[in-house]
């Protein structure tokens, strides 16, 4: 196969845009892919400072790379989970990847001060990617808030994205449905948080990290083995073999429609937020899903014996 | 009667459809020698791999879907998928 602008041999095959790219045409696409999520949805200011999450996965470094080749003041935020041994092959990953580009990066230790992951979930009785979201969005916005940060950038793609929409469809969560974005704006006490790698896929992030020689943690989190999140991703990907281009048309169709839609469901929702009692932040009860999360490890240290 | 044609048409099909024997680094690190097709598509059906879950690696290399294995060839399939989506 050769790339659809040069006579060169093709490093990937893009059936979705009818069209396969040689490497320095690919790069180019994605680097067009990127300044156009940042710009249709006013991402990024070439002055503003970005809190960057990086995890060590392909995703977050490659995020990382492509907002410091665009110039952007970018600073890498890694949030310690205590999953054993992935979470110190994910912090030196990230930790090289830092010095490599010759960037700050922010290690936040959850686990030293708080717990691990694993444990927090068993006491609250949720599962382990919902604590662990609750906790890296709270950190990010904390991070962001007090080192006054402009926004936060995490490597959320096309199919996290697509995914989640298909998995909160199916549970027809509307509330969730509704607030999906590659955007949230800043509001009081939350900052405004960005998707800058929207557009792409994974296939097609992984390809960009791999001619660009990032050298990220391949190893996949132990805990999200099984989860259906990866049964959604699957699904989509089947569809996507047999009829290229649906799983760009079901997102980009919802971005396109949700605001009509949704129209109604916003007012609704107006003026329902109010702040956690304890941390200040924006909430939909007395306090925040963070704040009820490590509330479970104050109790369990109180009860022992409710949780062995 | 076999024409030259034919023959030209048949060579070119055993070309794309001969058996070899290749290795592959499966995407959690295993070894596997398979044989099969030349076409980098078919030993990923084959393998039961979706072609846009995983990168496919020789030499360095970048492999589409459509490209063909020699015999002996060792390719390395990476995965792509992220679990989890918070």
């Amino acid at each position: 196969m050769k790339c659809r602008l040069c006579d060169s041999i093709a490093v990937i095959s893009l059936p979705r845009h009818n069209s396969a790219f040689c490497r320095n045409h690919f790069v180019e696409f994605f680097q067009k892919q990127v300044k156009r999520a940042i710009k249709s949805y006013r991402m990024l200011n070439k002055t503003d400072r970005i809190l960057v999450c990086v995890s060590g996965g392909k995703d977050s470094l490659t995020l990382w790379h492509i907002l410091n080749e665009f110039g952007y003041n970018t600073t890498g935020l890694y949030i310690n989970l205590g999953i054993g041994e992935y979470s110190e092959k994910s912090l030196e990953k990230a930790e090289a990847f830092a010095k490599r580009l010759n960037k700050e990066l922010i290690v936040v230790d959850f686990a030293e001060e708080y717990t691990d992951i694993k444990a927090l979930a068993r006491f609250a009785d949720r599962t382990d990617c919902s604590t662990c979201g609750v906790v890296k969005r709270y950190f990010f916005n904390r991070v962001a808030i007090e080192k006054g940060f402009d926004a936060v950038a995490t490597g959320h793609n096309l199919d996290d994205e697509a995914a989640r929409l298909l998995g909160n469809i199916l549970r027809w969560q509307v509330d969730l449905v509704q607030k999906q974005s590659p955007v949230l704006d800043n509001e009081e006490g939350l900052k405004k948080k960005v998707k800058p790698l929207f557009r792409l896929t994974e296939q097609e992030i992984a390809t960009y990290a791999f001619l660009n020689r990032i050298d990220y943690l391949r190893e996949e989190c132990p805990m999200s083995k099984g989860t259906t999140s990866l049964v959604y991703k699957e699904a989509l990907n089947r569809i996507e073999l047999e009829s290229p281009g649906t799983k760009h048309f079901f997102y980009f169709q919802f971005l396109e429609r949700k605001k009509d839609v949704f129209k109604h469901l916003k007012e609704d929702k107006k003026g329902v937020l109010s702040f956690c009692e304890r941390c200040g932040t924006p909430c939909s009860g007395e306090y925040c899903a963070f704040c009820r999360l490590t509330d479970y490890l104050s109790k369990s240290a109180q009860t022992p014996c409710e949780h062995a | 009667m076999v024409t030259e044609k034919d023959q030209r048409i048949g060579e070119k099909m055993s070309h794309h459809t001969r058996y070899i024997k290749v290795r592959v680094v499966l995407p959690d690190g295993k070894v596997k020698e398979i044989e099969g097709p030349r076409e980098v598509k078919a030993i990923l059906r084959r393998l039961n791999i979706l072609e846009n879950t995983v990168l496919v690696v020789r030499d360095e290399e970048l492999l589409t879907p459509d490209r063909l294995l020699e015999a002996g060839d060792t390719i390395e399939l990476i995965p792509v998928i992220s679990g989890g989506l918070n």
